[in-house]
């Protein structure tokens, strides 16, 4: 029986371990978090208990998450990189989850696909100073099956018939959705209006969310405690209980909780990886080989990995020939904005985010466009219908320096934000660029004594330009949402030059047919080492504006059946 | 939104009205597979997550009086008023219990789940804490503990732990109180006076002073004199402990009762909060309409999904409230945000000052236009 060890089991390894479990593979999953789903390997997934629950101060305190005291990861910003500084933050900053089932057992399961014209944006538009734009080894085309499969799987609500000509002819599908929306919130409903007032056309987001019973889970009650809570009812579809707490029960799975991989080694000629070495929860140093080792740690920690593997056929790092691993590092950037009303508009009654615009996709090249300097300009989809929950709200007022006392006090029972803004979040593309990169911190370490991960970002001036481009439309429809009195905007890429604390990471490993210009190949597999694969959203050469998860589950799969069948 | 998708809606009360029935036991009740020794390919799985099926008791660290000291602290970062504040909330209770988290077992850092018994479901299991993971203790009891000096845990430099800080920063809070009544009054008294107290004149502060005996503690001063102690920003000592207090307190006041505050849910009445809603929820019409109807309201386009059995009626009389000139919003990044400010207050402000300065032009105001 073929053997696979894969390193992560997010929503890349757990599908990937799904799939080769399924054609007969035995397969090992190190994840350096915890269970937190009670019941996992021994009960069906309709039956999983959760640890999980309506609770802000769990958030707060790292539920899921790395802990920051213990695996700190830094970052700086090129300019502060040029000035030589080794860092200028530490602690979380954009650490994902960690945890088995990885970042998916908080997310918020929006699932929209990316469109035809992502795949070859270099051929269509040309090059763009100072990025790294790329086409992909693969096209929609070719991804297309897969979307559908892991929708079918997982279970995704929207509605075909209400998706714009635009967003159908980008990234057509062969059917419905698996089951039709959940109920719009009463303040999206208002900002979707402000959207058809100013021309767009605002339709229901496809979300891997029960919107009824699925799957032996039940349909979601709306709670709206969504993005960095896990569902306390089971409703929301994921990588635990689509794919990895089934492929344990089906007996050819393990998973190895808090195994922290920190090498894998090769072959003197560097052309095989012979083992993966981890320290189990006891900090023992362990190893493990297999026929197939598939990277699945998330963009920041499979670049870690791979650097922490140099060796003397890998000096710079293991399959890093290219130079490329660790570059091209992507933040979608995010530009948050807010209609304000007089009154409670309810918005935090509802799944979180149930409306989807992609009216600032682009590409612009319009005049408007072409005077902010950059050849094109690229926006993204945007989320209509956030809200915030109560001690987020606290935190975030006394985070904008509102003092103590009386004026946090007051602002508290107004419920300004938590209850009298919609919110809107434009999800924008991140221009590939070779000096945002991932390397190890010289000087930090994480509780083993590995260095810590370092992002170095900036954003490239095509991200200020389409944050510029995009502010005022966005401002006009919230503007133009019925009942609104006043609205702001808030562009990341013009306020800092630190990345949006997002969870929609990209780059650092990307896919091509050019060994010299990518570190692998269009089935994930370094150019360099036979037998490893990259099989997350490392891969990505470009990143455009929708949320990740989706198109990593259906890339992860495209590669792990074209491993098991046998490609060499 | 449509006819077809009318059937949905017996499937969703099914589960909403059975609640109580078998889809609740399945989840509640501890699940053989998770037990020690129920063996199967799971092994290298942690079992027995859920820990102990009793509710888990609270301790304390700090000495009566600095308890007293963090309460009358407390009761300044989020005063009384018309509405309760923290120290009704008994915020200082879930700071202390926080302190003292390893002295119980499982340690009093995450609730339990999925629900509580406050919307539906026949027992509360945020009441029962759950076991950590050799992972998580080591690193809540770095940040509580502090590293005391132990290489193994100094891999980055020495950590300074929770207990510590609030055991100085109470310590000082009560030097201060002292001093005040040998007339060490803060730097920058006027502008306190003025601008955070409402113009409160100086003669007032001096009048209090003077009924000092001198051996008045933080707790046992006005609330006058204790916020111009809070307030004076040119106090480090004072601003280091209110670094971490401060987002403590709101923790306290606006969390889950079960960690200690938020004492017969004041911080949920007072600001209209409806808490956990798990395993209720909302139904499909209370997430499609408004509770208190406008004209405006027929503006706006239906609901793309679920089944809208009609409008809310009235709950009470809208309100009309006078609007501070602030908009602020936040995105899915403030979770972030608030993770990696790590429980300071400065390091949240250093995230988000950026967002509190927006551009004139990424405004608009109904009134100015």
């Amino acid at each position: 029986m073929p053997e696979a060890v894969i390193i992560g089991s997010g929503p890349a390894g757990s599908i990937a371990a799904h799939e080769l479990a399924a054609q007969g593979w035995s397969v090992t999953v190190l994840e350096r978090g915890r269970n937190l789903r009670p019941g996992f390997g021994e009960v069906e997934s309709g039956e999983l208990g959760t640890l999980y629950a309506n609770d802000e101060i769990k958030t707060a305190r790292y539920f899921g998450f790395p802990h920051p005291s213990l695996e700190p990861l830094t970052g700086r910003t090129q300019g502060e990189a040029a000035d030589g500084l080794e860092r200028s933050i530490q602690g979380t900053h954009v650490s994902l989850g960690a945890a088995v089932g990885g970042t998916s057992l908080h997310y918020n399961a929006k699932f929209p696909r990316f469109w035809k014209q992502d795949f070859n944006q270099l051929s269509n538009l040309g090059p763009v100073d100072n990025a790294q734009v790329a086409d992909w080894p693969i096209d929609y085309d070719e991804l297309a099956p897969y979307y559908d499969e892991v929708e079918r799987t997982i279970g995704v609500q929207g509605d075909v018939h209400l998706m714009p000509a635009k967003s159908l002819e980008q990234s057509p599908r062969s059917a419905q959705f698996v089951m039709p929306p959940n109920p719009t919130g009463y303040a999206a409903r208002a900002l979707a209006r402000g959207a058809m007032n100013v021309g767009w056309n605002p339709f229901p987001y496809p979300a891997a969310v029960n919107s009824q019973p699925f799957d032996g889970r039940p349909a979601c009650n709306s709670c709206g405690l969504c993005s960095s809570f896990g569902c306390p009812i089971n409703a929301r579809g994921d990588a635990m209980v689509s794919y990895l707490n089934p492929a344990v029960r089906g007996g050819r799975v393990r998973v190895i909780e808090r195994a922290l991989v920190y090498r894998i080694d090769t072959s003197a000629d560097g052309r095989r990886a012979t083992q993966v070495r981890y320290y189990d929860r006891d900090g023992l140093a362990q190893s493990i080989s297999a026929d197939k080792i598939l990277l699945a740690a998330s963009p920041v920690q499979t670049a870690r990995l791979l650097l922490l593997s140099a060796n003397s056929a890998h000096p710079s790092g293991l399959g890093n020939r290219s130079d490329q691993v660790g570059r091209n590092m992507m933040f979608h950037y995010f530009t948050i904005g807010g209609a304000f009303f007089p009154r409670d508009v309810q918005p935090g009654r509802a799944q979180s985010t149930t409306v989807q615009v992609d009216d600032l996709v682009g590409p612009f090249t319009d005049p408007a466009a072409q005077a902010l300097g950059v050849p094109y300009i690229k926006g993204g989809l945007v989320q209509v219908g956030g809200s915030v929950p109560l001690l987020q709200e606290a935190f975030q007022y006394a985070g904008l320096g509102v003092p103590a006392g009386a004026p946090h006090k007051a602002l508290m029972q107004l419920g300004v934000i938590r209850k009298r803004v919609a919110g809107i979040q434009l999800v924008g593309e991140d221009m590939p660029q070779a000096s945002n990169r991932v390397d190890l911190d010289p000087g930090v370490k994480d509780w083993r004594g590995l260095p810590a991960p370092r992002v170095t970002w900036s954003p490239h001036a095509h991200e200020k330009a389409s944050a510029a481009y995009t502010a005022p439309l966005l401002l006009a429809m919230l503007q133009a949402t019925p009942g609104a009195t006043g609205a702001l905007v808030l562009p990341d890429p013009l306020m800092s030059d630190n990345p949006s604390l997002t969870a929609h990471h990209a780059g650092t490993a990307r896919f091509g047919d050019d060994p010299q210009s990518s570190v692998c190949d269009r089935y994930g597999r370094l150019h360099d080492v036979d037998n490893v694969h990259v099989v997350d959203g490392s891969l990505f050469p470009t990143f455009p504006g929708f949320n990740p998860t989706l198109t990593i589950l259906a890339n992860s799969l495209r590669i792990a059946r074209a491993i098991a069948q046998g490609v060499s | 939104m449509s006819d077809s998708n009318a059937p949905r809606m017996p499937q969703r009360r099914v589960l909403l009205q059975l609640g109580g029935g078998a889809m609740m036991s399945a989840w509640l009740m501890p699940l053989a597979g998770c037990q020690p020794g129920s063996g199967g390919r799971s092994a290298t799985v942690d079992p027995a997550l859920n820990g102990p099926a009793q509710d888990t008791p609270k301790a304390g660290f700090l000495e009566a009086a600095e308890k007293e000291t963090l309460r009358a602290l407390c009761d300044r970062l989020v005063p009384a008023g018309l509405q309760p504040g923290a120290a009704a909330a008994q915020a200082e209770d879930a700071i202390d219990a926080f302190l003292a988290a390893f002295q119980t077992d499982p340690p009093l850092i995450y609730a339990g789940g999925p629900f509580s018994d406050r919307a539906g479901a026949a027992q509360n299991n945020f009441a029962r804490f759950l076991p950590l993971d050799d992972y998580e203790a080591l690193a809540w009891r770095l940040v509580i503990e502090g590293s005391q000096g132990k290489p193994e845990l100094e891999f980055n430099g020495p950590v300074r732990g929770l207990q510590d800080i609030y055991r100085e920063g109470l310590a000082y809070l009560d030097k201060r109180a002292n001093q005040l009544a040998t007339g060490l009054l803060p730097a920058a008294l006027g502008e306190v006076l003025r601008e955070q107290l409402g113009g409160t004149p100086l003669s007032a502060v001096l009048e209090l002073i003077d009924g000092l005996n001198g051996d008045e503690g933080f707790a046992q001063l006005p609330a006058l004199l204790r916020d111009l102690i809070v307030l004076d920003q040119s106090d480090a000592q004072v601003q280091a402990l209110i670094d971490v207090a401060f987002p403590a307190t709101l923790e306290g006041l606006y969390g889950a009762p079960e960690y200690g505050g938020n004492k017969d849910l004041v911080g949920w009445t007072s600001t209209d909060w409806p808490g956990d809603v798990q395993p209720r929820g909302y139904t499909d019409s209370e997430v499609i309409n408004h509770d208190q109807p406008t004209p405006l309201d027929a503006l706006l386009p239906p609901s793309y999904g679920g089944s809208d059995s009609g409008r809310r009626k009235a709950a009470s009389p809208a309100q009309n409230l006078e609007l501070p000139p602030l908009l602020i919003v936040a995105g899915e990044s403030l979770a972030a945000n608030i993770q990696a400010a790590n429980g300071s207050l400065s390091a949240l402000r250093n995230r988000l000052q950026v967002q509190a300065q927006p551009r004139p032009e990424w405004i608009w105001r109904a009134d100015h236009a």
